[in-house]
């Protein structure tokens, strides 16, 4: 097979999946019409109906010109200051988990030395603390990034760290007897075998950036996703604050469905190499 | 120990220094309870050219022995010679065929990148490299294999894979541990006769670990019996049989035959002999 072929059917299996995702969408339907029905009957203030919701959220966030992509100002205003700051943090804290747990992976007396810290570290719930945060940083987006930053560094860190540890024996005595250059064994042999490990950190990261971008948002900010669902709620503005609600759940599986294909892409090998896993040419 | 051996492929004399001197090598592991001996003195030579089998019963150190003359343990006492050297680690002109072809290989490269992977940063040019490796899997016949991967092959195919990584630095010395212990018997036979194939056609040294008696008669021109470990050599057995070697009638010779309850009956005299003096695990 090769590799054009490879790719290929790598999308067929992602349609597949696909596919099977949209079967079992009728659950989800099915949920929204019983709220729409409930939220009609009981007219509560706070839960409107969906299709409120709906309307609220295109007029929100998808009422801007074609030139813009449709997205509105809102967008513009609390969408992307949001964006920022989570690409920011999470970025920061990939980039320091992974060079920092391939550090202490590599050299054991580093990783003895660190290991009660980042498990401390790994203990402390971020969300307390934010208003350390707050004093240090101030009302700004560095605060809102630190905190992201710091909430994503340790399953990074630890994951990565686990992956170099758990490098398979074999291979690097392999990859020993081949007297490899440092550079070609990192690149080649250290980073490609922990990459499923650093994978599984980064999935895990994501999610809680997410999280921690909202909250530190809630808490303190001047624009931002969750800057503007406690503004609407100050403003009884129901149906608004379900639609930045809404909004929110769309970028997390955004970010899961981007995770899902890189991981299709570059950790094919990884699901193929499990016991009878060579596919059948 | 027979010091007459008939060793056809050494050179003429004058220049008798062995190509491998294994002298009163012992390898001994740390525990909690003191050193445990694994190896207690290895003595043998292997010269340019040969085919040497190392057969012994199992748990005898036949692994460990095989990495402490590969350079890939360090050794307790003792001296490992190559050409006359002694050897303090893994060096070039020494390469390794494992028994987990399934781990020794790496499964995010192709197989034309695993085999390429030991000929990388030495100065090779791009096109001698590309022209050694297909070579080398032409020699194993797996040049249409090049850009798969190795977890798309079969176990038999995977292990001519490692044997083409390992002719790929064209090798004075190719040391092999227990190469075919985890393929099925058909198989194992066709890479018996592919690896003398090989080693017909490329004139390397061959040191081949075993625990199979047939395995290490049919193949070899000598065989060294090593006891139950800490392991000593119990015998070193010239092996006459005519080559080219053929599964079914270098099979049925009386020599053949000879030889291997020859050997059968040294690695059963070791085992009962440790297993009476007690020695406890």
């Amino acid at each position: 097979m090769s590799d054009h072929g490879a790719k290929r059917s790598s999308l067929a299996a992602s349609a597949q999946a696909m596919g099977r995702g949209v079967q079992s969408l009728w659950l989800l339907a099915a949920l929204l019409v019983v709220w729409e029905i409930a939220a009609r009957l009981a007219g509560s203030l706070f839960v409107p109906p969906v299709s409120q919701i709906f309307v609220a959220f295109v007029d929100t966030w998808l009422s801007g010109s074609p030139s813009s992509l449709f997205l509105s100002d809102q967008f513009r205003v609390d969408v992307l200051p949001s964006l920022a700051r989570l690409g920011l943090g999470y970025g920061a804290a990939a980039a320091i988990g992974i060079s920092a747990g391939i550090l202490i992976g590599v050299w054991r007396p580093a990783g003895a030395f660190f290991n009660p810290l980042i498990r401390l570290g790994m203990s402390v719930p971020v969300t307390a603390l934010l208003p350390i945060a707050i004093v240090l940083f101030g009302i700004t987006s560095g605060m809102n990034v630190f905190l992201i930053a710091l909430g994503c560094l340790w399953p990074i860190l630890i994951n990565t760290y686990d992956g170099v540890r758990g490098l398979d024996r074999t291979v690097v005595t392999a990859a020993r007897s081949m007297r490899l250059t440092r550079r070609r064994y990192f690149l080649q042999v250290l980073l490609p075998g922990a990459s499923p490990a650093i994978f599984v950190g980064m999935r895990i990261s994501i999610g809680i950036a997410l999280v921690l971008m909202v909250i530190s948002e809630l808490y303190a900010a001047t624009a931002g996703l969750g800057f503007y669902i406690v503004s609407q709620q100050r403003l009884f503005r129901f149906p608004e604050l379900w639609a930045a609600i809404v909004l929110l759940a769309l970028l997390g599986i955004l970010f899961n469905a981007i995770f899902a294909v890189v991981e299709r892409v570059l950790l094919r090998w990884h699901r193929n190499v499990r016991p009878e896993g060579a596919e059948g040419h | 120990m027979n010091p007459v051996t008939i060793q056809p492929h050494q050179p003429g004399p004058g220049t008798d220094t062995p190509m491998l001197a294994v002298q009163e090598l012992g390898k001994s592991y740390p525990s909690r309870k003191g050193d445990v001996l694994a190896v207690r003195s290895i003595d043998f030579a292997v010269h340019a050219g040969q085919f040497v089998s190392v057969v012994g019963p199992s748990g005898c150190g036949k692994t460990t022995l095989m990495m402490c003359i590969a350079g890939l343990l360090p050794i307790t006492t003792g001296n490992v010679m190559f050409r006359g050297e002694r050897m303090s680690g893994p060096r070039d002109g020494v390469a390794v065929v494992f028994q987990d072809y399934s781990r020794s290989l790496f499964p995010w490269l192709t197989v034309e990148k695993n085999v390429a992977l030991p000929l990388r940063d030495r100065g090779l040019p791009r096109t001698e490299i590309r022209d050694r490796v297909r070579e080398s899997l032409e020699m194993v016949g797996l040049a249409h294999a090049a850009a798969l991967h190795p977890w798309q092959l079969s176990g038999g195919m995977q292990q001519r894979v490692a044997i083409a990584r390992g002719l790929a630095v064209r090798p004075e010395m190719l040391i092999m541990d227990e190469p075919f212990a985890s393929v099925d018997a058909q198989t194992r036979a066709s890479l018996e006769d592919l690896l003398l194939k090989v080693w017909a056609e490329t004139g390397t040294t061959v040191l081949f670990v075993t625990h199979d008696i047939d395995e290490a008669v049919y193949l070899s021109d000598r065989v060294v019996v090593l006891s139950q470990g800490p392991s000593v050599v119990v015998e070193d057995l010239p092996v006459e049989l005519d080559r080219p070697r053929d599964q079914i009638a270098t099979k049925q010779t009386a020599l053949f035959g000879e030889l291997r309850e020859n050997v059968y009956s040294l690695v059963m005299a070791s085992q009962r002999r440790t297993s009476l003096s007690g020695d406890p695990h």
